[in-house]
Formats: structure tokens, C-alpha cells, sequence
């Protein structure tokens, strides 16, 4: 009967405008609500007589069904912790349940958000006041990430990251750029050595000296530009890892440029690059002189002692300051001595239907049937957009666009609610035909 | 929703201005504070996955002309080096007095000169006698002052440079704990520019001692390098050694080996004048102590020799045997010219003549060996005792001159020379006081300009203010929303 037909439908419309109502609640209540995603309630209508001609008409009502738009980014917003994470585009970051982390049998959950404001726990362990564990592949410890499968979490582990860790970083290449007093190889010069130490760091982290001593040769008439180079290595008790005669030249063209360089003892000196592969006692050290004719290495010019330009990388033992992550996902870990070493990638999660993932709680997502399987991806790789430290991404809702639909939604349930009215009344005056 | 991206900017801004507004203050603050470098900040606009996202604050930058700084220090080392010649000059040269200053050296020797004559115009008078004595007694005294007077002054010099490596050793250390503290602050991304202030005046602490360098190091740190190419800082601060003694006399000589020398990471450098620790107040010191003060003191010392050799004369006082002292003797005895080093140190009155010293006057009228008194009248010893001090002979020894001169002339010579060294020490000093507030000038040319500070202020308020306008218009939007 078409008037029961007006009341089922308007019971389902004040049913859907609910179901509405409810959207727009929960939007609002988490318009404040770092990465919650918008929720979003669709009507559809109900058809029940398909018959055009038969000129009754049955209302089928609408029925309501809700979508969460996971796809639509919040802006993000930036604040002073350096391990707040936003995505800025396509993928999530790996996370899974703190309370997983104690399981022994079976693997952790794989779960996405799309930002997070992750803080070390007492074991170190990185996770948010909700929560969820950041994952990442770890680095092995010269900095560099091994290959991990992409499309399992196999290779995933919680990032944890120890305050009290300390790390050294010893030296390997050195560069020498003195120059030598031309003078002291001028006949009636002193021939004194001139003594000039540069402090390396040892495998750990210990600092030791080499002490490089530059002996000019005087000779009877005019100038020899001829020094006896030697240097020893504090760590082997000052024993001689290399000595070696330079003469400098001196022609117009490329005055006080090496001229040449013999190895009396110790490594080898390699004239294309200009290197010599000493051997202190921790191990290789490769110290660039200059090759010939190179006016930036060893020179020798007019009456100055100079060692102004002595670069070496490596770093004495130093205590975490901060951790960083970078736009690729890198995490470092920065030491007061200005070591800087990678310590964890953290991949992006991307599915090829990111609406169909499976809202949990605290705006995290699973994979489901839906969303079809993962991969994990170097952030900014592929699809994906890259990660942003100190930053979070806000709530996707529009207040605005709440409020109006919020407006919308009690025009639409209150005239449902008078459509029922409407047929009381109809049947009210059926019902008072017969007295 | 943008509408918490624009709370969000504008909450940058307010952040941002109210960084700038706290370094503004930091520069009027220390508008008059030395040392201090003006701070910048740093605004760049923040970009957050491709979008904008307001202002980030990059840093603080510390705005220092190095060049000028450099330049300014190493003036600042030869000012040392100057003040500290000249302040010793001065000093021997105040000792020794100005001729005709009543007490000096030449007024001294022109009294003993008068009183000789005095005395041969009346042989018999007992009293001219006597102020020959009183004459001779403090010539000697004067001398001996001055010769103190320069040992005083090189254990004073030896003192000060133990005070000097110990000042240097300590800045140098805390200067490394200071590389080490802003290398930290650094890698933690904090601001370094306080650090750095303290750094530079604890170089410049250090600058007019030894002419340093400071070479930029890698994040943030420097290394100290002096201009004759020690390594006094790099990574690991050196270590200068010195030992100073308590006394310093006349034989005590650093080519002797009983003074020390100075040590770079226990190696032993030159203290001279080119030597790679050389150019500040540290080697003119070891000038001062090895040189200056022995040259001093030789010349001193052949002074003496030429006035005891004067009179130690058996052709002046033919009483005297070979080997009899004169009036003046080394130490009451016989001058030996083997003996000539400190002799100034021990120059004293032969104790013959000295009443007070159970000797006689007269011995000043009939020789220094009469056995008996001679004729009273008698006048030749005492006009010979004056001759023998006005003769113009060439001193034996020394070098203050190579020429003919009486005794007094050669007292002028000597004090002529201190005195030209001072000069030129001073003349350096003019020099190194001009260079060194020309540089400090254009130093402060680069720093707090307070008029800019203002107007930065001004910008400031405009752009908090504004910043705090969008906050509230947001709110107003918001409030409309409401109301609806």
C-alpha cells in the first residue's frame, strides 16, 4: 500500500540522516585529531515497483552506507619534534601494536597511519602516546641498508633507538695542504726540521697523533727544494709508517708545485691521485699530498711554514644528541661530535586501493581484501611522497563543510520527520471516516 | 582545512618574530659588550610535502669580518712585543737617570770629577777628601742599582713568561673545550653564537702573547696555527713547556743552559726572534731575559771595567804595585780582567781609604799604598786621579762604543743607547696602537648598530602584530560558522 510506503520511507530517511548525523558528529569531534580521515555517509535510493505503467507508486525509502575517505590528505602542519612524522603524498608508515611487540609466536601486525608523533619508551623503543610502533629496516653499521623484501614485513623491525648509545667513527682519508718555507733549502739555511702533528682517530675512538716532521736538504749552492718528509704513527709507539723525499719545482710555470715524490719506506705514493696509502695501526689511512704540478696539496713557496689547510674525516667517541629522519625516511642519529650515522629506513606502505584499507583505531589501517596487497617503497620512490619530520598531518575535516552538511542534514531529517507526521495525519483522517 | 593551515602560519610568524625580537635584543643589549658578534637570524619560507607551511627559522648567524679580526690580532701581537722592549728600557733607562737629573749615572761621575779637582786645589783639607769618598762610594752604589736593577728585570721577564705559557696552556684548553662544547651545540642544532663570542676573546686573550691565526675548522671548530706555523690548536691543544727559575744573577745565561728555554709538545723551539713562537710579548720577553738585559749588563759590566782600570794604575798611583786594587775594586780586591763578567755587581770602594772600613783618607792624597801620611800639600796623586777619570782612552771591552772616551762619555754613550732603543720601541708602539685601533675601529664598524636594531624592532612589532591579526580573523571566520 503506497501511504504505508511514504511511512516506511520516511523512517528509513530518518534512519539514513542519523547514520548522516553520525558522520558529521564524529568528523567534528575529530576536527582536531592528527591524521583521522574523513567519514563520509552516502545515500542511495530504494526502488521497490519497477513497473512505470502500473501508475501506483511504492516509496522504497534510501539506504545509508559510510565511507571513510582515506585517500583525501589533511594539510600538514609543522611542530618541534623532530620525530613527528607526516607522509607528504601518497603512502602510510609501517607500524604495528606495542602490545605485539611481547609475542613470541607469530609476527607482528602490519599497520599504516599516515602520520604520528613517535617518542622513545623506556626500552628505546619508538611509539606514539596511542600506541603504535614506527618500523623500519635497520642499517648495518657502516650506514648502509641491505636489500629487504618489498612485499612482506619480514625485514621490518621497531626502531629503537638507545639515548646512552655512544659511536666512534675512525679516520681513513686525510688531507694535507701545507706549504713548506722555500727558503730553508737555500744554502746557509739551519736545516731544522720542521715538526707539524695531526691528530686521527683510532677503530676506537681513541685520538692519536701523526707526527709529520719536514727535513730540508741545504746544499752547498743555491737551493736543493728538497725535503725529507717523515712521518710516525703515535698508536705504534712512534714508529716510522712512511718517509719519503719531495722535491718541489721550480720553473716559471708551476712554481713550488711537487716535482716529485720517492718512497724511501712505507706505503706507496700513487701519482695519479696523489695519495699515500699509509698504514697506521688501526688500518689504512689515506693522506692526499697533491699530485704533481697540483697547486692545492704540498707546496712550497716563499719563507712561511703554513699548515693551514688539514682536513680528515672521522670522529673521537660521542653521545647521541638527536634523531633525525629525512625525506627519504632515513633515520639518523647525530652525536655530539658531529658524527652523523644512518640507523634505520623506514619504507612507505602503498596499496593499490588505499579507500578499501580497514580503519582501526587511532587512525591506523590494515590491508584488506579490498585494498588489495602491499609493497613497501623508499619514500618519494614510485608513487609515494616523501616523509616529513617535524611535522603532522592535521585532520582532513572541514568544519565548514560540516556545519553546512550538519545544516543539510537537519533540514532533510526534519522534513522526513514531517513526511511521517504527513501520513499520521492522512491516516488520522482514514481512520475518522467511520465515527 | 586551510583554515588550520593559515592558524598554523600565522602561529609560525608570531614564532618568528618573537626569535627576531629576542636576537634583536641580544645585539642592543650587548651593543657595548667587546667581543661581540652581531647576531643575524634567518627566516626561509617552510615547504611541508610540496606545499607551503609559513616561515621556518634556519638559525642564527654571528656576523664577524674575520679578516679584519685576523689582522687585528696579529697587530695586537706586535704591540705586545713592542711594549714589552720598551717597558724594559724605559726602566734601565730610568735606573741609570738622565744627565744632569741630580742622582743620575753622568751627574754622579761629573760630582766625582769636581770633587777630585776640589780636593787638589787644597790637598791638606781633610773634608774635600772626604767628598771625593762620598763621591766614589756613590758612583759605586749607582752602579751596583743599576746592575741589580737588570738582573731584577730579566727574573722578572723569566717570571713573566712562566705566567704567560701557563695563560697560554690554559686558553688553549679551554679553548678546545669550547671547540668541543660548540661542535655538540652544532650537531645538536642549537644556537653557538654565545659560545662563539667567548671563544674569540679567549683567542684574543691569547693574541698578543703569540700571533695566532685562527683557521676554520670542519662544524664550527677552529684551529690555531701561529704565523711562524705552530700548530698551537687542532683537534688536541699543544702543550708549551717552561721552567722558570726563582733568581736570575749575572751568569746565569739560557746559551749556559741555567735558564729555560721553551718547548712545543716537549720539543724544543726557538725563543729568538724568528722563531715560529715569535712576533708577541712571549719571545720579546726571552729578548728581554737572553739579550737585551745581557747586552745591558755587558756594557754595564765593561763600563765598570774601564772606570776600575782607570785608577787600578800604577802609572796614575805609583804606590801601586801589579797587582794592587785602585779605588775601585772588584770586591775590595784586585780587578782581574778575566773576572769582567758582573763586575758592575761587585764594585766597591777599596777599603783603604774608607775610614769607616779601618782605612785612611789621606791614602786619597799619598797613594793607595803609603805606608805614612806624606806631605799634606802635596797635590799630584789627586791631579792625576782626575786625569785618569777625564783621559779619553777606547773602552777595553763591551759595545758601546769603539771610540776615545772619558769615563763620563762613555756613561752618556751607554745611557744613548738604551735610550735609542727605547725610542725605536716606542716609535713601534705609535705604530702598533695606530694599527690596532684603526682595525679595532673597522672591527666595530661591523658590529651592533643600534639605529638598524630599532628599525628591525619596528619591523618586529608590525610583523607579530600582524601575524596576531590572521589568528583573529581565523577566529572571527570561525565564530561566523558558528552562528549560523
Amino acid at each position: 500500500m503506497t501511504i504505508s510506503s511514504s511511512l516506511n520511507a520516511g523512517v528509513a530517511g530518518l534512519a539514513a540522516n542519523a547514520t548522516r548525523l553520525a558522520a558529521i558528529s564524529d568528523n567534528i569531534a575529530n576536527s582536531g585529531t592528527y591524521g583521522y580521515k574523513r567519514a563520509e555517509a552516502d545515500f542511495g535510493s530504494l526502488v521497490i515497483n519497477n513497473n512505470p505503467g502500473s501508475g501506483k507508486y511504492s516509496a522504497g525509502g534510501v539506504r545509508a552506507s559510510t565511507i571513510r575517505l582515506i585517500e583525501e590528505r589533511g594539510a600538514l602542519v609543522s611542530t618541534s619534534n623532530a620525530m613527528d612524522i607526516a607522509v607528504g603524498g601518497r603512502g602510510m608508515l609501517p607500524v604495528t601494536t606495542a602490545v605485539s611487540l611481547g609475542n613470541t609466536s607469530g609476527d607482528q601486525p602490519l599497520m599504516m597511519t599516515t602520520t604520528g608523533s613517535f617518542h622513545t619508551d623506556s626500552n628505546g623503543v619508538l611509539k606514539t602516546e596511542s600506541g603504535l610502533v614506527l618500523l623500519g629496516w635497520p642499517a648495518e653499521s657502516d650506514g648502509t641498508i641491505s636489500t629487504y623484501p618489498r612485499d612482506t614485513i619480514s625485514g621490518l623491525e621497531p626502531v629503537v633507538i638507545n639515548a646512552n648509545q655512544s659511536a666512534g667513527d675512525p679516520t681513513t682519508v686525510m688531507n694535507l695542504g701545507v706549504n713548506l718555507p722555500a727558503t730553508e733549502t737555500a744554502t746557509g739555511s739551519s736545516g731544522d726540521a720542521l715538526p707539524l702533528s695531526v691528530e686521527y682517530f683510532g677503530n676506537l675512538g681513541t685520538s692519536e697523533t701523526l707526527d709529520i716532521s719536514f727535513t730540508p736538504t741545504v746544499p752547498g749552492t743555491g737551493s736543493s727544494n728538497t725535503w725529507t718528509m717523515q712521518i710516525t704513527d703515535s698508536a705504534q709507539a712512534g714508529a716510522v709508517i712512511g718517509e719519503y723525499t719531495l722535491v718541489f719545482d721550480d720553473t716559471r710555470a708551476n712554481g713550488g708545485t711537487l716535482a716529485s715524490v720517492t718512497a724511501v719506506s712505507g706505503g706507496a705514493y700513487n701519482p695519479a691521485d696523489g695519495t699515500l696509502a699509509l698504514t697506521v695501526d688501526g688500518g689504512p689511512l689515506t693522506m692526499t699530498i697533491g699530485s704533481v704540478g697540483d697547486p692545492n696539496g704540498l707546496t712550497q713557496l716563499s719563507d712561511s711554514f703554513a699548515p693551514t689547510s688539514i682536513t680528515k674525516d672521522g670522529s673521537p667517541v660521542g653521545n647521541l644528541t638527536s634523531v633525525e629522519i629525512d625525506d627519504n625516511g632515513y633515520i639518523s642519529a647525530t652525536y655530539d661530535t658531529g658524527f652523523i650515522r644512518r640507523i634505520y629506513q623506514v619504507p612507505l606502505v602503498d596499496v593499490p586501493n588505499t579507500n578499501g584499507l580497514i580503519s582501526l583505531s587511532n587512525q591506523s589501517y590494515q590491508v584488506s581484501p579490498s585494498s588489495g596487497s602491499f609493497f613497501l617503497w623508499d619514500a618519494g620512490d614510485g608513487p609515494t611522497g616523501s616523509i616529513e619530520g617535524y611535522a603532522r598531518e592535521s585532520s582532513a575535516t572541514d568544519v565548514a563543510g560540516e556545519l553546512t552538511a550538519l545544516i543539510q542534514t537537519q533540514r532533510a531529517y526534519s522534513s522526513n520527520a514531517k513526511v511521517i507526521q504527513t501520513v499520521d495525519e492522512m491516516l488520522q483522517e482514514t481512520t475518522n471516516i467511520k465515527r | 582545512m586551510s583554515m588550520s593551515s593559515t592558524l598554523s602560519n600565522a602561529l609560525s610568524g608570531l614564532t618568528a618574530s618573537s626569535r627576531t625580537a629576542e636576537t634583536v635584543s641580544s645585539n642592543i643589549a650587548n651593543a657595548l659588550t667587546d667581543g661581540y658578534g652581531r647576531r643575524e637570524i634567518n627566516l626561509s619560507s617552510r615547504v611541508l610535502g610540496g606545499q607551503g607551511a609559513g616561515v621556518h627559522i634556519d638559525g642564527v648567524s654571528r656576523i664577524v669580518d674575520q679578516v679584519v679580526l685576523g689582522d687585528r690580532r696579529l697587530a695586537d701581537a706586535s704591540l705586545g712585543a713592542s711594549s714589552t722592549h720598551a717597558g724594559f728600557l724605559q726602566r734601565i733607562e730610568d735606573v741609570i737617570g738622565e744627565p744632569g737629573v741630580p742622582g743620575s749615572l753622568s751627574d754622579r761621575l761629573a760630582g766625582l770629577d769636581a770633587s777630585f779637582v776640589e780636593a787638589a786645589s787644597r790637598p791638606d783639607s781633610e773634608p774635600r777628601l772626604q767628598n771625593i769618598l762620598r763621591n766614589a762610594q756613590g758612583l759605586t752604589d749607582h752602579i751596583n742599582i743599576i746592575s741589580r736593577e737588570i738582573q731584577s728585570q730579566r727574573t722578572q721577564a723569566d717570571q713573566s713568561i712562566s705566567q704567560q705559557v701557563d695563560l697560554l696552556n690554559n686558553s688553549l684548553q679551554q679553548i678546545e673545550q669550547l671547540n668541543h662544547t660548540i661542535l655538540a651545540q652544532n650537531s645538536g642544532g642549537r644556537d653557538t653564537s654565545a659560545l662563539l663570542d667567548q671563544r674569540q676573546q679567549l683567542v684574543d686573550q691569547i693574541s698578543s702573547i703569540v700571533p695566532v691565526r685562527a683557521v676554520p675548522r670542519d662544524r664550527g671548530q677552529i684551529a690555531l696555527i701561529t704565523t711562524g706555523g705552530a700548530i698551537l690548536l687542532d683537534g688536541r691543544p699543544a702543550d708549551i713547556g717552561f721552567t722558570s727559575v726563582g733568581l736570575i744573577t749575572e751568569d746565569m745565561s739560557f746559551s749556559a743552559g741555567s735558564l729555560s728555554g721553551l718547548t712545543l709538545n716537549g720539543n724544543p723551539v726557538s725563543t729568538s726572534g724568528n722563531g715560529i713562537l715569535s712576533g708577541g710579548s712571549l719571545t720579546a720577553l726571552f729578548e728581554v731575559r737572553d739579550e737585551l738585559s745581557v747586552a745591558a749588563q755587558d756594557n754595564l759590566d765593561s763600563f765598570a771595567r774601564d772606570l776600575v782600570e782607570r785608577f787600578q794604575n800604577p802609572a796614575v798611583d805609583t804606590t801601586l804595585g801589579v797587582l794592587d786594587a785602585g779605588i775601585f775594586t772588584d770586591a775590595g780586591a784586585f780587578f782581574d780582567s778575566v773576572n769582567e763578567a758582573g763586575l758592575s755587581t761587585r764594585l766597591s770602594i777599596n777599603g783603604l781609604i774608607d775610614p769607616l772600613a779601618g782605612g785612611d783618607i789621606w791614602r786619597l792624597r799619598d797613594g793607595l799604598g803609603a805606608v805614612t801620611q806624606g806631605d799634606v800639600g802635596n797635590a799630584t796623586l789627586l791631579q792625576n786621579l782626575s786625569t785618569a777619570l777625564t783621559t779619553t782612552q777606547v773602552p777595553v771591552s763591551g759595545s758601546i762604543t769603539n771610540a776615545t772616551r772619558s769615563s763620563s762619555g762613555l756613561a752618556s754613550d751607554y745611557l744613548s743607547a738604551i735610550s735609542a732603543g727605547r725610542q725605536s720601541a716606542e716609535a713601534e708602539i705609535a705604530f702598533s696602537v695606530t694599527k690596532v685601533d684603526t682595525l679595532k675601529a673597522q672591527e666595530l664598524q661591523g658590529g651592533v648598530d643600534t639605529d638598524y636594531e630599532m628599525q628591525q624592532l619596528l619591523m618586529v612589532e608590525q610583523s607579530f602584530a600582524a601575524n596576531a591579526r590572521v589568528m583573529q580573523t581565523v577566529d572571527d571566520l570561525i565564530q561566523t560558522l558558528l552562528r549560523m
